[in-house]
């Protein structure tokens, strides 16, 4: 029982005009299953971005979960999007490997309204496979690898999801291997190792962060699906890679999503930053449900609208296309330069599959709210 | 082994990836007499090379940042020897960092030895710089150009609190200021106040270029 969901729960229960005639979950099932929709749903990954909406910044929402969830629900309720996304910083890989009394030192904040960041926890390969060997991740958070301050919050929206009735999702989300490998030591290290370290030694760490991994979905499956989580976002890293990195490495986060789809009822995908072919035609074929996408490779010469049908042919009788507009294009552009975005994703995808509005990335926290309302109203509008 | 051999074999050992002898070949060049230009023109010819292979998707990110370690290993080398020649050696020079608030260092990294091989004077502030370091590398190393890094979108958009830092101190009008990474774009960056942009340091190279070609016709 959280007295913040109860009190948002009786100012919106029974009391919100409904949009079209199916309910948010039932849209984004649909879309997920591939189905007929009533509306095109629209699920931004507002992250920090509703934090900031809120009137809250860092400080507050990471000591403080119930205003984690009150920003949360109180944008959900302003913009009735179609699912309503967790907020977790990155902190919510790494508190179980780090001191509670150190964390501050890791966490790179500029200003209220600045998305969080946190410097890796170590530059060295072999300090990485020392941390995963001896199990540091059950040392800070009750011994649950995936546990971290975030977790009441996530309770939180779960609770008020089920007394809603489960007309609105909530998604979850979890760093896949490739992410996390990444994360504790740092993008830049990790690419580079791809190469110049002995490729033994870097498949050694690429399976201890698989089995951290693993065991973090069943921590999910225990504290989230259990309360009756259903959309789980896959959170992927390998962002940089070629497709020889993907060859060798590939498998971490296959074994993940694996695991995971056979967890969830709604798995997605969500591999943002530059778009490899590879990596994409690597995502169709895994079991998750659906993907959210981002921009083509620089070097492909491709214009967006065609970008999005290559995709979506991908995708055709395999999974729901999730994208639009960019995460760059959210924030710095027009809305009538969204909304033709948006359209255009559209256009392009739902002759092959279902689509739902999500542009690849998270909403930055400095993108105008009128960008965010403009994408969704052109989901709202879009002709299915 | 004859100079133009070695000076190949220097190209060739940033293309290959070949860190481990490329402080070889870098002495045994200037063992050889090879001058410290020849030997940067040598570095440069690897890093042009693994820029066209990378636009043209036979390599990718991986790659070209162990190819700037490898140039960077090289480049060390003959920096100070460089450095001890007068400042018409570069073609002009560029104080580098990310904006303060953003810890990523892959494309910063990429641009200093992108730039540097392209015949930049790179000044190398790091990730994370705060506001005032930018103006203490103004007035200390007086750029022409000064190159925000950004990752991420939020921090893209201090560009704007930065050029009126430098505005207010007077000093804007001696300086470009080009933003990179992938969250830049370049009509943005101009709203914000910036100069210029650009997500890849191969072709923020030509933007340069052109601006110091400009800042010559005019000084001249």
């Amino acid at each position: 029982m959280s007295e913040i969901v109860d009190s948002w729960v009786e100012r919106l229960k029974g009391k919100i005009e409904p949009i079209g005639s199916m309910s948010h979950w039932e849209r984004m099932a649909a879309a997920f299953e591939r189905k007929p929709v009533d509306l095109i749903p629209v699920a931004p990954e507002l992250d920090y971005w509703q934090i900031t909406y809120a009137g809250y910044g860092h400080d507050e929402t990471f000591n403080d979960v119930d205003k984690t969830t009150d920003s949360c629900l109180k944008t959900w309720a302003d913009l009735r999007t179609d699912a309503i996304w967790i907020y977790v910083d990155i902190g919510h890989q790494l508190d179980s490997m780090v001191p509670p009394e150190e964390r501050d030192k890791y966490f790179q904040v500029r200003g209220k309204k600045d998305y969080v960041l946190f410097h890796p926890l170590t530059n060295s390969l072999d300090e990485a496979i020392a941390l995963f060997e001896d199990k540091v991740y059950t040392r800070y958070m009750d011994s649950s690898r995936a546990a971290s301050h975030f977790t009441p919050h996530i309770l939180q929206l779960l609770e008020f999801q089920e007394k809603m009735d489960r007309t609105v999702p909530v998604i979850v989300g979890c760093a896949t291997p490739s992410n996390h490998a990444e994360a504790v030591v740092g993008v830049e290290n990790f690419v580079k190792w791809l190469i110049t370290e002995d490729k033994a030694k870097m498949k050694h760490y690429m399976d201890l962060v698989t089995e951290e991994r693993l065991g973090a979905l069943d921590f999910y499956n225990e504290f989230f699906i259990n309360n009756g989580a259903e959309f789980f976002c896959m959170w992927g890293g390998a962002r940089t890679w070629g497709p020889r990195q993907l060859d060798e490495f590939g498998y971490a986060d296959r074994a993940f999503v694996d695991k995971a789809c056979k967890l969830f009822k709604y798995p997605f995908m969500h591999h943002c930053g530059k778009n490899l072919p590879q990596a994409m035609e690597i995502i169709a074929d895994m079991p998750c449900k659906a993907v959210q996408y981002d921009e083509p490779y620089y070097s492909m010469d491709q214009d967006w609208r065609k970008w999005c049908e290559t995709a979506a042919k991908w995708f055709e009788g395999k999974k729901c296309a999730m994208n639009a507009p960019t995460t760059q294009k959210a924030c710095f552009a027009k809305p009538d330069e969204i909304k033709r975005m948006v359209n255009d994703f559209l256009e392009a995808t739902v002759p092959y599959t279902s689509a739902v509005v999500m542009p690849g990335c998270e909403i930055d926290s400095y993108a105008p709210v009128e960008n965010v309302k403009a994408m969704i109203d052109a989901a709202r509008e879009f002709n299915v | 082994m004859a100079d133009a051999e070695i000076l190949d074999r220097i190209s060739d050992a940033i293309i290959q990836l070949d860190i481990k002898n490329i402080e070889a070949y870098t002495n045994r060049a200037l063992e050889q007499d090879c001058t410290p230009v020849e030997v940067v023109t040598a570095l440069g010819k690897g890093m042009e090379i693994t820029g066209k292979q990378f636009k043209c998707g036979e390599i990718f990110l991986p790659e070209v940042m162990v190819a700037c370690d490898v140039y960077k290993e090289g480049f060390k080398i003959v920096f100070p020897l460089i450095q001890a020649q007068t400042s018409e050696s570069f073609i002009g020079c560029i104080a580098i960092g990310s904006i303060y608030g953003d810890v990523h260092t892959v494309g910063k990294d990429v641009a200093a030895a992108v730039f540097a091989a392209a015949g930049f004077k790179v000044v190398d502030l790091g990730v994370t710089v705060k506001d005032e370091a930018w103006l203490q590398a103004v007035n200390e190393h007086a750029p022409d150009i000064i190159g925000l890094g950004t990752y991420m979108t939020s921090t893209f958009m201090h560009t704007r609190e930065l050029v009126q830092m430098f505005k207010d101190a007077g000093v804007r009008q001696d300086i470009k200021v080009i933003c990179g990474g992938p969250s830049v774009n370049n009509e943005t960056a101009r709203e914000l106040g910036a100069d210029g942009a650009s997500g890849n340091a191969w072709e923020a190279v030509e933007i340069m270029r052109e601006w110091m070609e400009q800042k010559r016709g005019v000084q001249n």
